[in-house]
């Protein structure tokens, strides 16, 4: 990413690189009444945005439902977004939010991101992967990691979803989950470990 | 041993052996071998933008009706109090009037007595300041003082919404 300038407020320097310039632009035309600069933004974060809500929630269709809705908490408080963060760290508060506040109302059972086919009926692509793995093996491991998933807690499974899928520096996690930065690096290490447990439990020793 | 057993046996010995960073490099790469992406329906983002332009049609709605009860009220809330209050505003208006004219009254003669009894400047302008702080002190220049800047505030506050709300209905 093409970093050019940079910006000094209070003792930390805020890196301002071409994706922010850019996103800022489409924020000021959103607010300036634009339709299309808020598709814009839409459809740039939209996949993001619905794979973490799914993670957090457990179901594909309640996750667009709410990154709908995140979408539009989104619209109407951009006035109040801070211009010098990153906009998809700010999206991915709201929907990590979104996605808590769902699950306080109704508690669903586990994640469905494991199963073979889609809400559509449509069956799951297959992952994106090294040649050289065994595509059955690989299913399994992906199943059994899903699993593992489903059983940490919801802080933890957005820390590991927005630091590996969505690669998130630890300080753009704490801002995400409102926590400090290293409190996002200690929920995605002891995530880490859990998984660690459950996978071994599950038959996935270290040593395979 | 294919690459994955490869990934998941590296990332494991990183994290059994307190490695943390090399395990948040080998778990990443476990992480995205297995990791399959979704597709997004392809009618979520014109269903998404229906549901911002609703939600804008519905803001707006709520801040038009704000206003309007803003104005309504405030039209209601003037002239119940100019009808129940008048009589009271009047003579506490008066009853100030006339205590600035007294006081006015106090300072020209207390310093025309004072200058041609000879006395000196510091003691006439202590006069007049017993005089002034008498006139503040008095509880009919205090409650008319008060009642004025109550009113100033609330035409303010009304004003600030007003505008507020414009603003609102225009974003």
């Amino acid at each position: 990413m093409t970093r050019y300038s940079s910006e000094r407020r209070g003792s930390k320097t805020i890196p301002i690189d071409l994706e922010t310039v850019t996103e800022a632009r489409l924020v000021a035309q959103a607010l300036a009444g634009s339709e299309s600069a808020f598709e814009q933004i839409v459809r740039r974060y939209q996949r993001p945005i619905i794979s973490l809500v799914a993670r957090i929630v457990g179901d594909r269709t309640l996750a667009e439902d709410l990154a709908q809705e995140t979408f539009v908490k989104a619209f109407r408080s951009l006035a109040g977004f801070d211009t010098t963060r990153r906009l998809s760290s700010w999206l991915f508060r709201i929907a990590h939010n979104t996605a808590l506040d769902a699950l306080r109302r109704s508690r669903p059972a586990g994640v469905v991101t494991s199963t073979t086919h889609q809400a559509d009926g449509l069956p799951r692509p297959e992952p994106a992967v090294p040649p050289e793995a065994d595509p059955v093996e690989r299913q399994a491991l992906a199943r059994a990691l899903d699993a593992a998933m489903n059983q940490l807690r919801p802080e933890q499974r957005s820390a590991i979803v927005l630091r590996y899928d969505e690669g998130l520096s630890f300080d753009e996690i704490g801002h995400v989950l409102g926590i400090p930065e290293a409190t996002a690096r200690s929920h995605v290490h002891r995530a880490r470990k859990r998984l660690s447990q459950l996978l071994t439990e599950a038959g996935w020793s270290p040593e395979r | 041993m294919n690459e994955l057993d490869l990934r998941y046996r590296r990332w494991r010995a990183a994290d059994e052996e307190g490695r943390d960073e090399e395990g948040d490099h080998a778990f990443k790469a476990v992480f995205h071998a297995v990791r399959s992406e979704q597709p997004v329906s392809p009618t979520f983002a014109a269903r998404t933008m229906e549901a911002v332009a609703a939600a804008a049609a519905r803001d707006a709605n709520r801040a038009r009706r704000t206003r309007a009860a803003l104005v309504w009220g405030s039209v209601f809330g003037g002239a119940a109090a100019a009808y129940f209050g008048a009589s009271l505003a009047i003579s506490a208006l008066a009853a100030g009037l006339l205590r600035l004219l007294d006081l006015m009254v106090a300072v020209v003669v207390g310093a025309a007595t004072g200058f041609e009894a000879g006395t000196d400047f510091w003691s006439v302008l202590t006069g007049l300041g017993r005089a002034l702080a008498a006139f503040a002190a008095d509880p009919t220049v205090t409650i008319v003082v008060l009642a004025v800047q109550g009113i100033a505030i609330a035409a303010l506050f009304g004003l600030q919404r007003l505008l507020g709300s414009d603003g609102e209905s225009l974003e």
